[in-house]
């Protein structure tokens, strides 16, 4: 990024620490540039705050977060996908946010140019949650032409009176004006920030779903690096004869409970692989399904064997 | 070989100034060119100066979605050091490859692979006049051994769109590496008939 972006015009910094990183890129995203800022486990816990008040402010930027095994300092260099939670709740105060999960290395391209979509379209930041495996991966992308492919302008709010804009992160009607005092007005804003996601799930997220023409009652889901082995593990199925599906979170927040519900139909039970102690396992027993979490710590991606066997035990 | 795997697994190690991530970065881009998928992880020791690196590179015909190599149908070793370290890596039947000039591994059951000695860092000295296309040298003879999957025009396009950061490799550099990667396809290349 350093190298590549004053050569199309743009600024790189390197900042002091996170806490500056994400106040830069929040300046950056008032100034009028679109920002972006990226971080591992640790470096993400200290942009919580920059989030919280990027999400009060409706200021559209980017956050990467390439998890790596925690808590604290935990494994540097080594993969995880224990910042899910962190990722959708992290900051303080009622909100919710945006968070896309890149599945390979042409994701991370793709999903980028989305997630910077998503937050010019929802103003609001948004997440890039990805995993050490797979941002040190090289592999095959195709990138697009100039204009190929749809990228949003940069949002900047409107002028007061000709006279800048008021900037509020206490909570504050739509001129800017501070209702922290005001119950009815507070309680109004914090619900505009929540609904504006809220009320666009089938429009934000997406899953991607395969080997379900034959409905089968049992689904591999998963997210990131960890649906390649789902992936894998489900080919191997499929070719010894078992009827299993396959099922991956492209946006893991706000949750796609009812795009999962739609299209799974029939589904008995789902076996969801992930490198944390079983949380998003704990979403799809929330949508009524029987689940089997298969969690995973330590630094190593699941692998496709592992996943295999476990499906193995319960497949028809 | 080739023909018999759905993807085949290649993992490339030894002494962190060896080109190991180089000889990587050639065979998964040479790879890719010609229209297969590839991927490549790269490791390092955690040594400032004098650790190992390693390289991971699979080719496949059809996506690579499991991305780590647990087993490797191909090992490259250029020190004793990943060899030992990593030479339990290597299934059965799979094909080892190591620099020779460098050391001479003990390996207790030989037959159960295809063992090919490269004496690389001579050749390289020979061909190019410099030790450092030794990385090159032994790229040519996995080539060898990946054909006809992988071809000779494709690890010579590599070559020649190879990039490092302050942009493309010098041109001399590029034929250098070129008769370097000739020297050691052709040695793979006899030295595979020789077992046949």
């Amino acid at each position: 990024m350093a190298q590549l972006l004053p050569k199309v015009g743009g600024i790189f910094v390197q900042a002091e620490d996170e806490l500056a990183a994400i106040n830069m890129v929040i300046g950056a995203s008032v100034a009028g540039w679109k920002a972006m800022t990226a971080t591992s486990g640790p470096g993400f816990s200290l942009m919580q705050e920059g989030i919280g008040y990027a999400v009060n402010a409706e200021l559209p930027l980017l956050i990467v977060d390439v998890q790596r095994g925690g808590p604290s300092t935990g494994q540097p260099t080594m993969p995880s996908q224990q910042d899910v939670f962190q990722a959708r709740y992290g900051s303080h105060g009622s909100y919710e946010i945006i968070v896309l999960s890149p599945g390979n290395v042409q994701e991370l391209f793709f999903l980028t140019v989305d997630a910077i979509n998503l937050s010019e379209q929802y103003k609001t930041p948004v997440i890039l949650l990805t995993e050490e495996v797979t941002v040190h991966l090289w592999e095959k992308i195709y990138i697009p032409d100039p204009g190929e492919y749809p990228v949003l302008p940069h949002y900047t709010p409107s002028s007061h009176n000709g006279e800048g804009f008021l900037l509020e992160s206490q909570l504050h009607d739509e001129r800017g004006y501070n209702v922290a005092n005001d119950p009815e007005q507070s309680a109004k804003a914090i619900w505009r920030l929540i609904n504006k996601i809220r009320n666009n799930i089938d429009k934000i997220a997406r899953v991607e779903i395969k080997y379900a023409d034959d409905n089968p009652r049992i689904f591999i889901a998963s997210y990131g690096c960890t649906a390649r082995s789902a992936f894998a593990a489900v080919k191997m199925l499929r070719r010894d004869g078992y009827r299993v599906g396959y099922l991956r979170l492209i946006t893991l927040w706000p949750f796609p409970s009812q795009i999962i519900r739609s299209k799974l139909g029939d589904v008995d039970t789902i076996i969801v692989p992930e490198m944390n102690a079983g949380y998003m396992a704990e979403l799809f027993r929330g949508l009524g399904y029987n689940v089997i979490s298969l969690p995973k710590l330590g630094g190593e991606m699941p692998t496709p064997e592992e996943i295999y066997n476990t499906a193995k035990g319960v497949a028809p | 070989m080739q023909q018999l795997l759905d993807q085949i697994r290649i993992r490339l190690m030894g002494l962190g100034g060896h080109g190991i991530v180089f000889a990587g970065r050639l065979l998964g881009m040479a790879a890719a060119m010609s229209g297969l998928d590839s991927i490549l992880t790269i490791t390092y020791s955690p040594e400032q100066r004098g650790g190992w690196s390693r390289a991971d590179v699979i080719i496949a015909k059809e996506m690579v979605d499991y991305p780590l190599i647990d087993e490797a149908d191909i090992f490259l070793a250029t020190t004793q050091q990943a060899f030992s370290l990593e030479f339990k890596s290597l299934r059965k039947g799979g094909v080892f490859v190591y620099e020779s000039t460098i050391y001479k591994p003990t390996i207790t059951n030989e037959k159960d692979y295809v063992i090919i000695p490269v004496p690389a860092t001579e050749i390289a000295e020979n061909v190019t006049g410099r030790r450092l296309t030794m990385n090159v040298v032994l790229v040519g003879v996995i080539t060898a051994v990946l054909e006809p999957l992988l071809k000779e025009d494709s690890v010579i396009n590599a070559i020649r769109g190879m990039t490092r950061r302050a942009g493309k490799l010098d041109a001399s550099v590029q034929e250098m590496n070129i008769k370097a990667f000739r020297a050691g396809l052709d040695y793979g290349r006899k030295y595979l008939q020789g077992l046949r």
